[in-house]
């Protein structure tokens, strides 16, 4: 198989940007991107919701605890995107036919997004107040808890944020308009100083 | 020298005197300290003439010392960084800032504008209007005289100018939510922040200065037994200490709007040279505060006298808070002129700070025997029931004329006492800040005993603090900010704690104002201003009332009193006060305009934050570097970025996009498509939803096949069109325009969610997720054959409009036999992650037959030859019949738009039918000219239609367009002609079938 090309390759590359470092230290902000592996949209039908949500908790080991909770492990990070309906990023290649085998028409849709989002990671302490410059959302812990997530937008760029640890977050961001966000994104960064690192996902 | 910087030491508590700081004003080089303002460091030098004013060119000094300054007006810094109309007084000085006086030339002590001084009663209320727009003169051409001197008063009118370099710094936003927003950092913030971040809410303090402390900074009153400075400055500590506390200074809340949500502008480098690497200049912050405190003091009012605008006169607080914050007195001989208790106290700690207060003339005709000690305490001659009735002096202010005053006819008697001075201080009484109340909506309400305007009620969550709520003195306060803590708190539903009040120890001035604002002499003469900024006079306000322009809004407009950069933070009330006196109403029946916001001015570049360069995002196809590196003159169409032409050396536009099309033609091109709309429709419902929404059947369109769909608007004008593909019993992707791929799926999102929520369909746009290549020309099937696994390309196999998976280098595709073009042609769609590795092995699959990329223009080129329409005949205003498609209307079921489409005037005879239309004269088309019928260019005639799509066609060697043209259909063969009046072309035409190449589809078939 040909290796997915993301827009973002050819700009993320490894280093320190923006604010010089201290001496000796590292940037606190640090940020990566990925492409997904698998990334699939799951929509249950009006009357199926909770049969859905059973087969994603059985093929994923996830528990799905309702509203925003978005529960992940090292297989599946599960994000609810509206009633029944739940954006997955999958650590394999093959989920989205695994998916579409448990989930037949009659239930709900499984819809293959894998190459319609990539994801930039941020992460450090800085990281929200560099998020806080263009995304309206309150970041505190209280209104945006680890583990949910959030569909939002940044100047007409429509993202999902996961929120993987009090400050840690997952940018899902649409493929087409990755470089206009990362042109944005690495412009309020700078202010602070941030390292490209490798995926550590 | 007005001025001069004072030796104490307990003096000038904003100032580090260690710390030297060299700047230049109007090219010469002065020194002050760090913690001066550009004001009071310019105060300390003994500059008096800052500037000049804004119609007469009167030299103006220093009036204030904060943002309500009307007029030391200055453009700051050079080059890019150059911007005009700063307040000096909210400068903070560097070391090298370099500024300059504004309107004024060659220089603010003498400038030959000052001509104007002479205009005298020309220059009043409505000059423009009464010059320019008045009576018949100058033989009725009063427009055109306008047009002779339109560009000398432009250039003699405004103050300072921008700089036409792009601005070099950076401007952020930043959202924030908290408990409570407490506006303003004086002594009634600092207590409310403090209550509200011990019961444990989120708070943000925002203090427009470099630090907080108000009206304590060099305060000896006592709180808690400290100094009120000392007692600030542990308080801020306190707050720093709490982690749910987050202080802004230097930050000014400019506006209040729905919901809570405030906007305030951080200066975060504006006290610097220029910003350090990466660090913004200024920062935009929207708080979405569940509750707000507002504390943000009052503004003290001057009096109106003949010659109050001298430099040298200044408002009686601002010159204490100059020596007790700065060290600096500004003068040596001080007078005071007041009609309130408050400039005594004024006058006294300048006494104590040094300063000579010569004379206290107070209009009042009673003081009480307090205010007489303080009077006699710094050996002031005071005069009771005396009035200033004019002022001498050259470039500032030298003498003070004094008379009684008669308190009912607001009269002064004939100067009695003439008095030498430098500087003379008033006071008229002090104005609450209610800005950010008003602009949300809060009538203000008049309030007698302070003759000033007080918050209205309160229509959102607010709670007014300290002066700005009319609660004046320490104590008050201060007891004010902990009730406004409590309420906030309480309306949050956060429980506040039980602590005791601070204990004052201050004195308590009244600050009840007599209600004099303007002192009139029986013979009018000179000018006495009541907006300095705008050099608006009293006479101007009596002007306007005579001339029936009584309301507040028509006063404003008609005088300009309070607009420019101040606001007329120091003269709305006065105005109406004058007003209301020339009505002969009270002022509160006179009202008052309300508060816009922002607060004070705001750079443009704070407003624009990261839109530099672009206003809008960019969306990138998966080919996008490939179409730059090949030389594509790359086009915003929408927020996608797409190839319009890949010229080659030397070839224009048209010569690009003409070889490109006739290469497609001719042998095989391709073309990036990944911009069009997807949509992946799925479910048990799905095709029923599509029955619904396309007005042409779907319900029967078999797997493995696409079919050409149309949708109407709810109105039965035509919405959009695509192709739909079948790729499973319950699966479909359909694609739409580029340009209309998101309200498509609005509509449709709409239409699931509201009017058919029964129906089981999932819709989700895959846009994003494929890449799209069409491959168009005769050799098009033989490329694909060259490259493509795992499907037969053969006709039989692959028929006109069927959809079929393969392989290309191991990437999973999907092609439809589609052609836009009128050529046999493919769509090959594949993981947008992949779309340049196809778009290469297609290149290479291609090279064998010449493969051609072609841009934007060959499309359209192709798509006009065969007569496909797209947004231009797309345009909102047609229907399916007007396009020649009214066979795709079924009348066999209902869908969207199925009523209306039948309506009479939509089938009316006289509609605008779609035609093609060739040049007859080798004559360019250019899109959205006139079709008409006559051939004569100055009398063109009705317009019968218009073009809507041209080019020049390799095919048919010529210039054509597609058009929409009255009755269109049958009058294929006439010749007309296209006319654009605004482009100054005139041509000759035939109306032609819009179907000009291929009109049987064999090239699409075949």
């Amino acid at each position: 198989m040909v290796e997915k090309t993301s827009p973002l390759d050819k700009l993320l590359k490894t280093g320190h940007y923006g604010k010089p470092e201290n001496t000796g230290e590292q940037a606190d902000l640090k940020i990566s991107h990925r492409t997904c592996e698998s990334l699939v949209q799951v929509t249950a039908w009006p009357k199926t919701g909770k049969g859905i949500a059973t087969t994603l908790e059985k093929m994923t080991h996830l528990s799905l605890q309702g509203g925003d909770a978005s529960p992940a492990n090292e297989d599946f990070t599960i994000m609810p995107t509206g009633p029944g309906q739940y954006l997955i990023e999958a650590q394999s290649g093959d989920a989205t036919g695994r998916f579409q085998k448990k989930i037949i028409p009659a239930k709900g849709a499984v819809t293959d997004l894998t190459h319609a989002r990539v994801v930039i990671r941020i992460s450090g302490d800085q990281a929200v107040w560099v998020l806080a410059k263009g995304i309206a959302i309150d970041f505190s812990l209280q209104a945006f808890p680890v583990a949910t997530s959030r569909n939002t937008a940044h100047h007409q760029i429509s993202l999902t944020i996961h929120r993987v640890n009090e400050n840690t977050f997952d940018l899902f961001v649409f493929t087409s308009l990755a470089c206009s966000f990362w042109h944005w994104l690495d412009r309020a960064a700078k202010e602070v100083g941030y390292e490209i690192v490798r995926n550590v996902k | 020298m007005s001025g001069y910087r004072i030796s104490s030491p307990d003096t000038g508590v904003r100032i580090d005197p260690t710390k030297l700081l060299n700047f230049s004003f109007n090219g010469r080089t002065y020194s002050g300290f760090e913690g001066d303002t550009l004001a009071s460091a310019l105060l300390a030098n003994g500059v008096g003439v800052l500037g000049r004013s804004f119609k007469y060119h009167r030299p103006r000094g220093l009036f204030s010392a904060g943002l309500e300054e009307p007029n030391a007006l200055v453009t700051l810094r050079q080059g890019r960084r150059s911007e005009p109309n700063i307040k000096a007084t909210e400068i903070e000085l560097y070391d090298g800032l370099i500024a300059k006086s504004q309107n004024c030339w060659p220089s603010p002590k003498f400038d030959l504008m000052a001509i104007n001084q002479l205009a005298g009663n020309a220059l009043s209320a409505g000059f423009y209007y009464k010059t320019f727009m008045g009576p018949n003169v100058f033989f009725n051409k009063t427009t055109e005289v306008w047009w002779q001197f339109e560009k000398i008063i432009r250039r003699a009118a405004g103050l300072g100018k921008a700089s036409l370099e792009a601005d070099p710094d950076i401007y952020e936003r930043m959202h924030a939510w908290c408990d409570v927003l407490v506006v303003g950092g004086g002594p009634a913030g600092l207590i409310a922040g403090e209550r509200a971040a011990e019961a444990g809410a989120k708070v943000i303090l925002c203090e427009q200065m470099a630090e907080t402390g108000g009206s304590l900074v060099g305060s000896k009153d006592l709180i808690d037994g400290m100094e009120g400075d000392e007692w600030a400055k542990a308080c801020i500590e306190r707050l720093k200490d709490h982690e749910n506390v987050r202080i802004l200074t230097r930050t000014t809340v400019q506006s209040y709007y729905d919901d809570n949500l405030l906007h305030a502008i951080e200066r975060v480098a504006d006290h610097k040279i220029k910003p350090d690497a990466f660090e913004p200049r200024q920062r935009s912050w929207k708080i979405r505060a569940k509750s707000v405190i507002i504390a943000t003091g009052a503004f003290e009012r001057p009096l109106v006298f003949s010659g109050n605008d001298r430099p040298g006169i200044m408002l009686a607080d601002a010159a204490r808070r100059y020596a007790v914050e700065y060290g600096v007195l500004p003068g040596k001989l001080i007078s005071i002129f007041t009609n309130n208790d408050t400039a005594y106290h004024a006058a006294r700690t300048m006494a104590d700070c040094g300063a000579n207060i010569k004379t206290i003339i107070d209009v009042r005709q009673q003081v009480s025997g307090e205010i007489r000690a303080i009077a006699a305490s710094i050996g002031a001659e005071l005069l009771v029931g005396d009035a200033v009735s004019r002022t001498s002096g050259l470039q500032k202010i030298s003498a003070i004329h004094v008379g009684h005053f008669n308190a009912d006819s607001k009269l002064v008697a004939p100067s009695t006492h003439r008095i030498e001075t430098d500087c003379l201080l008033v006071s008229g009484g002090w104005s609450p800040a209610i800005h950010l109340t008003s602009q949300f909506g809060g009538t203000p309400i008049w309030d007698e005993g302070l003759q000033a305007f007080l918050p209205g009620k309160a229509l959102q969550n607010w709670y007014g603090a300290g002066a700005m709520a009319g609660k004046f003195g320490l104590a008050n306060t201060l007891l004010s900010a902990t009730d406004a803590a409590k309420s906030a708190l309480k309306s949050i539903g956060i429980k506040p704690k039980k602590l005791k009040p601070p204990i004052v120890n201050s004195e308590e001035i009244s600050v009840q104002p007599a209600a004099v604002y303007e002192i009139r002499r029986a013979i009018k003469k000179g000018k006495s201003f009541v907006d300095l900024q705008h050099d608006v006079t009293s006479e101007d306000v009596r002007l306007a009332h005579r001339e029936g322009f009584i309301s507040v809004e028509h006063l404003k407009r008609y005088t300009t009193l309070g607009m420019a950069t101040d606001q007329g933070k120091t003269s709305n009330v006065t105005g109406l006060a004058i007003m209301a006196e020339a009505r002969g109403e009270a002022i509160e029946d006179v009202g008052t305009t309300r508060f816009r916001p922002p607060f004070t001015p705001v750079t443009l570049g704070a407003i624009a934050g990261e839109n530099y360069g672009h206003l809008k995002p960019y969306r990138l196809s998966p080919m996008n570097d490939w179409h730059i590196a090949r030389g594509a003159n790359m086009y915003a169409n929408g927020l996608w970025m797409r190839p319009e032409t890949y010229n080659q050396s030397g070839e224009t536009v048209e010569q690009a996009y003409i070889r490109e099309a006739g290469a497609v033609r001719k042998s095989v091109g391709l073309v990036d498509v990944s911009t069009l709309g997807k949509i992946d429709v799925q479910g048990p419902d799905a095709g029923e939803f599509l029955n619904r929404i396309y007005s042409n059947g779907f319900a029967k369109l078999p797997i493995g096949k696409a079919r050409y769909g149309l949708m109407l608007r709810e109105d039965g004008f035509l919405f959009d069109d695509g192709t739909t593909w079948r790729l499973d019993e319950n699966h479909y992707l359909m694609t739409t325009t580029t340009a209309k791929a998101g309200p498509v799926m609005e509509h449709m999102e709409y239409h699931l969610d509201v009017v058919w929520p029964e129906l089981k369909v999932s819709l989700v746009s895959v846009t994003d997720q494929w890449a799209g290549i069409a491959l168009a020309g005769p050799n098009s099937r033989k490329v694909l054959e060259a490259c493509v696994s795992g499907t037969d390309m053969s006709d039989k196999a692959f028929p006109f409009m069927g959809v079929r998976d393969g392989e290309i280098t191991d990437i999973p595709i999907k092609i439809a036999r589609l052609s836009f073009s009128g050529e046999m042609a493919f769509e090959v769609f594949c993981g947008a992650m992949h779309g340049q590795a196809l778009w290469d092995a297609l290149m290479d699959a291609g090279k064998a037959f010449d493969i051609t990329p072609y841009g934007l223009e060959a499309l359209s080129t192709l798509r006009i030859e065969k007569g496909h329409v797209a947004g231009p005949e797309l345009n909102g205003r047609t229907n399916a019949n007007d396009l020649g498609l009214g066979g795709m209307v079924s009348t066999k079921k209902p869908f969207i738009g199925s009523v209306l489409v039948h309506r009479e005037a939509l089938n009316e005879t006289g509609r605008k039918q779609l035609v093609g239309l060739r040049s007859l004269d080798g004559q360019k088309i250019l899109g959205g000219s006139h079709i008409v019928a006559s051939a004569d260019q100055a009398q063109p005639g009705e317009s019968l239609g218009h073009t809507t799509s041209a080019c020049f066609s390799p095919e048919l060697n010529c210039y054509i367009s597609l058009g929409l043209l009255k009755d269109g259909r049958a009058r294929i063969g006439e010749k007309l002609h296209v006319t654009s009046p605004v482009r100054g072309t005139h041509g000759a035409v035939e109306v032609v079938s819009p179907h000009m190449v291929d009109p049987d589809g064999r090239r699409m078939h075949g």
